[in-house]
């Protein structure tokens, strides 16, 4: 405790903590953090600077710091560019410093501040030009390697991290002052009211300013705001972004200040939250002031400095300077010494003003430069003579005024407005409609003001008058503003982005006249600190460069983040294998004990084939499903086909309208194969309507369009023939269906429905509402995409299941396989059926073979446009492929081209869609679209891909490579 | 042929975490009911009277005595919900048939029954919806990790989470993570 103010309130003295930084151990206690405690054990070094790697110590107490940053250890695993100032220390806590090599003290591109003349802004633009083979190989190389702050580590995050939502009548933004009083006397008015500040503690910079007596005060308002039941308070939680229609982004930190267990508890959690009426109550930043070396360690803002030295206790025999433009430094000076620091001066700018006589208050003198190697030691002071004197400091409090945090207002891009009396940027008087300013973002510098600002708010909001009074007096500052002090030496406007006023004034001489250009040429205000320290004075040094003044230059726009927000929150749990919602059939389980193999089909998981041992690769296991089937039988799931049902009176006037065949007359208890136009008379969508009753009709769709198809069957009802009688509803997740495909499925079939299924009672494209031999309801479909005598059959799918294995288990003796999607693929290949490779948005009915399903007798969607002019021009055709040579090997996307013609675009006579070993014709075959298909029919062309080296001599075939009559479906 | 045997949606296991409990409901059966445009105020109330119950208004739910309910889908849909075993072919033998067309839905859809105090703070990680709205009777149509959800509360501290039932496992993981980071985040505060 030797090194600790004893009355330190931001510290538990009786809960002592250990950490370390840079691999030594330090002491610390409950309540520091990295920044605090690393200063009261004396280390003042922490970091280097980005470009000159010129040593930097903490300079600020929150998220505006631009130095202290520092790669921490979590879970064995590195988080780069943590601000020290955040980072609450626990138990065994562990960071480093980074951007130093080979150590902190001993950096070696510290060199790079010895080049500094030759390292100013613009550099990169005007060197490295020559040789030009250079720069990709060497130079880009060096510059990227010494270039950017910390390293990210290579390797997943090991933390978890979530997302949420909140709604409420008030959002208020900061848990000052302003803040605390806005959400309590909002609350109190029966409003409900979110509360978030990115401290873990409320109070904002009172908790470091108040005297004893005005700190308990704090303390009681803080508790009645955390126990109002209408106020819903978030610490750690930092409003990032404002956006559209009240709605803003935030981060909470939930468990980075506790010694947390690996994937245990999310580490953040980002939040959506939608507001009515948002309170910014985001308080002021206090300005730096750019005179030479005015970066060392051991120079921070002055109300940083106050927060150090007197709530954390942490500068303790420490020598203490203050380098002011206004009246709180007077304040500071004396609290410190109160507490019984040693002040050697309080440097006051100002002109004209009496000096105090209880403190050494230096009036009309500047800071003109500091010295000490790794921390300040002295500081120079110029009186207004022109006299110059050294003065002993360890730590150097600076402040210029205040900046009233505007940023979350200015995200919608209200730009913010210069105040010629408080000497600062405000908000913007075209706010965004949900926003309100209060407090020190407003302007106001003391607690009185800052309260009745709030008080005055909850009054034109609620209508209600507040009239509680609150201990603090109105404090003007008269403040004199001064932004920079030229006295030779590198002053630092940017201590983040290492610009000094010098780089400003050389980027305005090469021509960058713009706040905009400046920025994007000097770096000015970038990276993690976003400008928040450096914005108003870089243009303040570029208002005194073109003769105007600071509200004429202008300023740039801030933007979200306000704060860096990492990766991890921004995804929260949706990555790896929780990237998106698995779609799981009925069969998983029963496909996962069998050893399947699962392929992603949209989100749903599909078994792909079904390995047994003897099987010696997938191709094998393929072609053993495949020939199966068309020897015997087997199985596949077929549940996630999209399954539509459509029922009312006008059912069938409306699917005849939807599809381009007719189906008013289709039989109650047929199906029929429809294919669904788009508008342009592409095709959309193939499948089956199946009748069930006069006014009932399931349809079925292709797996991949089955949300489309269902959105576009909406959009007619709904749109196009509202008038008509007709209700749609999806039940694909309803019914678990099964396709029972070979020549031995009408025995296995028949095992299990109480219907007689010859062939004569349930031909080819019946269906039925059935009964399973066990009184179970189902659904049976006469229909084929195997080529096979096959059958569909659908149970609820909680019985999905059962049923599945229950199938396999009676239907051993006749030798059924299951079968996943890759024997689908070859066996629907194998039968020419087209799918979605053929379905691909650019083919026609025409191409498709199926242009005389488009009814020329009714209205269809697609109907008249695939009847426009020249659209029959395309005249490819779906054809079979098969490779002279049966080694040979196919490719999808593989272009035709006639033998002996040159192997160019204008010699390209169509493309192969789908490719698949068949076991039946024993090569490889293929499906392909081909113009003067009819003509070309048995000749041999090529067909070529320049992407996989290929060149086959291939012959022209039918697509149906199996019963092109097709009497085994009707069998 | 033997009986099947039906499977849960979920087999993930659910949980009892302090005063929370969340479980999947498969005792349930679901029947979506769709009305024509005509006629439409005098088939509701010959609803009414057949089950007396009043078809509910946009994002609520009604219930009558005998322990059926029913909850607003979309325009002129319903989904009525009562006791599987109240009768297995409430499909066919539904009055709801002479008044428009009825769908079965039980297969279709997952429910997840979330017990314990504080609900809205387990789903506000979850679904984008005020916690005003969680009041007995509402009947909320949301998004849940991109799956679209109906929330159902009949009363305070019960809210029925109905999903698709394919995606039955990731909906239970992302209730059963919110349960454990809202009680787990209560307790280290």
């Amino acid at each position: 405790m030797a090194n600790r103010w004893e009355n330190a309130r931001g510290i538990d003295i009786k809960r002592p903590l250990r950490f370390r930084f840079d691999g030594k151990s330090y002491p610390a206690f409950q309540g520091d953090t990295l920044a605090s405690a690393l200063l009261a054990n004396g280390v003042k070094l922490v970091a280097r600077s980005f470009k000159y790697h010129r040593p930097r110590g903490v300079y600020s107490d929150g998220s505006d710091e631009p130095n202290a940053l520092v790669t921490v250890i979590r879970e064995g695993h590195p988080e780069p560019n943590t601000r020290a100032t955040e980072i609450e220390i626990f138990d065994g806590l562990e960071a480093w410093p980074q951007n130093a090599w080979p150590s902190l003290r001993f950096d070696f591109l510290a060199i790079n501040n010895h080049l500094s003349r030759f390292l100013t802004a613009g550099f990169y633009y005007k060197t490295f030009m020559w040789p030009a083979r250079f720069w990709e190989s060497v130079y880009e190389p060096l510059i990227r390697r010494a270039a950017g702050l910390g390293r990210l580590s290579t390797k997943p995050d090991p933390s978890v991290y979530d997302k949420g939502y909140l709604h409420a009548d008030f959002l208020v933004v900061g848990g000052g002052i302003a803040g605390l009083g806005s959400a309590l006397k909002l609350a109190d008015n029966g409003q409900q009211v979110v509360l978030m500040d990115e401290r873990p503690d409320f109070g904002g910079q009172l908790r470091s300013e108040a005297e004893p007596s005005d700190f308990a005060w704090l303390e009681s308002l803080i508790k009645r705001v955390e126990e109002h039941p209408g106020i819903h308070c978030m610490n750690r939680t930092t409003v990032f972004g404002s956006y559209d229609h009240g709605v803003y982004a935030a981060v909470s930190r939930n468990t980075e200040h506790v010694e947390s267990l690996p994937g245990e508890l999310p580490k953040q959690t980002l939040w959506t939250v939608s507001v009515g009426r948002t309170v910014i109550a985001t308080g002021a930043l206090t300005r730096g002031i750019a005179f030479p070396n005015n970066d060392r360690p051991g120079v921070m803002t002055m109300s940083a400095l106050e927060a150090y030295a007197l709530y954390f206790g942490s500068l303790q025999k420490q020598s203490i300077a203050l380098f002011v433009t206004h009246d709180d430094g007077l304040r500071v000076a004396r609290r410190l010494i109160a507490a019984g620091h040693h002040v050697t001066a309080v440097v006051d700018s100002r002109q004209a003003v009496d000096s105090v006589a209880d403190l050494p208050h230096f009036v009309s003198s500047v800071v003109t430069n500091t010295a000490g190697v790794t921390g300040l030691k002295r500081i120079q002071i110029r009186a207004q003579s022109g006299s110059l004197r050294w003065v002993e400091a360890d730590f150097l409090g600076v402040s210029g005024g205040f900046n009233p945090t505007v940023q979350l207002t200015c995200h919608q891009g209200a730009k913010p407005l210069w105040d010629d009396d408080t000497f600062g940027f405000h908000a913007s008087k075209s706010l965004p409609r949900d926003q309100v300013v209060v407090g020190a973002a407003d302007g106001h510098c003391d607690t009185l003001n800052c309260w009745q600002s709030a008080m005055s708010m909850v009054f034109k909001e609620t209508g209600q008058l507040v009239d509680e009074i609150i201990p603090g007096v109105s404090r003007p500052l008269n403040l004199q503003p001064l932004y920079q002090v030229d006295a030779g030496g590198p002053a630092f406007v940017d201590l983040q982005n290492d610009v000094t006023s010098k780089d400003i004034v050389l980027s305005h001489q090469e021509g960058m006249i713009s706040v905009e250009h400046l920025k994007r040429y000097t770096t000015l205000g970038m990276a993690t600190d976003q400008g928040k320290h450096s914005n108003v004075l870089g243009l303040s040094v570029m208002a005194g460069l073109t003769g105007q003044t600071i509200a004429e230059t202008g300023t740039t726009l801030a933007r979200p983040p306000y704060t860096a927000v990492s990766i991890g929150a921004l995804a929260g749990r949706f990555r790896g294998a929780d990237f998106k919602p698995r779609r799981l059939t009925p069969t998983h389980h029963v496909a996962t004990r069998l050893g399947a193999r699962f392929v992603e089909v949209g989100n749903w998981l599909r078994a792909q084939w079904f390995p047994r041992a003897d099987d010696m690769d997938w191709q094998d296991t393929v072609n053993r499903e495949v020939t199966t089937v068309r020897r015997a039988v087997g199985i596949c799931d077929v549940t996630t086909l999209g399954k539509i049902d459509v029922q009312g009176s006008d059912a069938a006037e409306f699917l005849n309208f939807v599809y381009a065949n007719g189906f008013l007359k289709l039989s109650v208890g047929k199906v029929r194969y429809g294919l669904m136009l788009r508008e342009d008379g592409i095709a959309m969508d193939d499948g089956t309507a199946a009748r069930f009753s006069e006014n009932h009709f399931v349809v079925t769709t292709t797996t991949a369009n089955a949300v489309a198809v269902y959105r576009h069957m909406e959009f007619v009802r709904q749109c196009l023939k509202p008038q008509l009688d007709v209700h749609l509803i999806s039940t694909t997740e309803a019914w678990a269906q099964f396709a029972v495909a070979g020549p031995l499925s009408r025995d296995l079939i028949a095992r299990v429905v109480d219907i007689d299924v010859s062939n004569q009672e349930f031909p080819f494209m019946a269906c039925a509402e059935i009964q399973l031999k066990n009184g179970l309801r189902a659904r049976l479909f006469r229909i084929s995409f195997s080529g096979e005598l096959a059958y569909e059959i659908a149970v609820p799918t909680r019985f999905g299941h059962d049923f599945f294995e229950y199938l396999l288990k009676i239907g051993e003796d006749l030798g059924v396989t299951p079968y996943g999607t890759e024997a689908l693929g070859v066996l629907r290949i194998e039968k020419g059926h087209a799918a979605g490779a053929e379905l691909n948005g650019q083919t026609s009915a025409g191409n498709l073979g199926l242009g005389g399903m488009v009814s020329q007798t009714k209205d269809s969607i697609g109907r008249v446009l695939a009847n426009r002019e020249h659209f029959a021009d395309d005249a490819t055709q779906l054809i079979g492929l098969r490779p002279v040579v049966p080694e040979a090997n196919l490719v999808g996307g593989a272009h035709l081209v006639e033998l002996g013609k040159e192997l160019v675009a204008a010699n390209d006579i169509g493309y192969v869609t789908s490719v698949a070993y068949s076991p039946h014709i024993g090569s490889m075959i293929a499906l392909a679209y081909l113009q003067n298909a009819d003509d070309l029919l048995g000749e041999r062309i090529r067909a070529v891909s320049l992407l996989d080296g290929l060149d086959v001599e291939v012959e022209v075939v039918s697509a149906h490579f199996v019963d092109p009559k097709g009497e085994r479906v009707r069998a | 042929m033997r009986d099947l045997i039906a499977s849960p949606a979920a087999t993930i296991e659910l949980v009892k975490m302090g005063e929370t409990s969340l479980s999947e409901n498969q005792s349930n059966a679901l029947l979506s009911f769709s009305m024509p445009v005509a006629n439409e105020h005098i088939n509701k109330t010959a609803i009414s009277e057949v089950y007396d119950l009043t078809l509910p208004e946009p994002e609520s739910l009604a219930a009558n005595p005998k322990g059926m309910s029913v909850f607003w889908m979309s325009r002129h849909q319903w989904m009525f919900e009562q006791p599987y075993l109240v009768d297995p072919d409430w499909v066919l033998n539904t009055p709801l048939r002479k008044y428009g067309c009825v769908t079965e839905q039980t297969d279709a859809w997952v429910r997840f029954d979330l017990a314990g105090p504080r609900l809205s703070l387990i789903l506000c990680r979850l679904a984008n919806v005020s916690q005003n709205r969680y009041e007995p009777g509402a009947a909320i149509r949301s998004v849940i990790h991109h799956l679209g959800v109906y929330l159902v509360c009949s009363d305070k501290s019960k809210i029925a989470v109905y999903g698709p039932r394919s995606s039955a496992d990731t909906l239970a993981e992302a209730l059963v993570s919110s349960i454990c980071t809202a009680n787990g985040l209560t307790k280290r505060k």
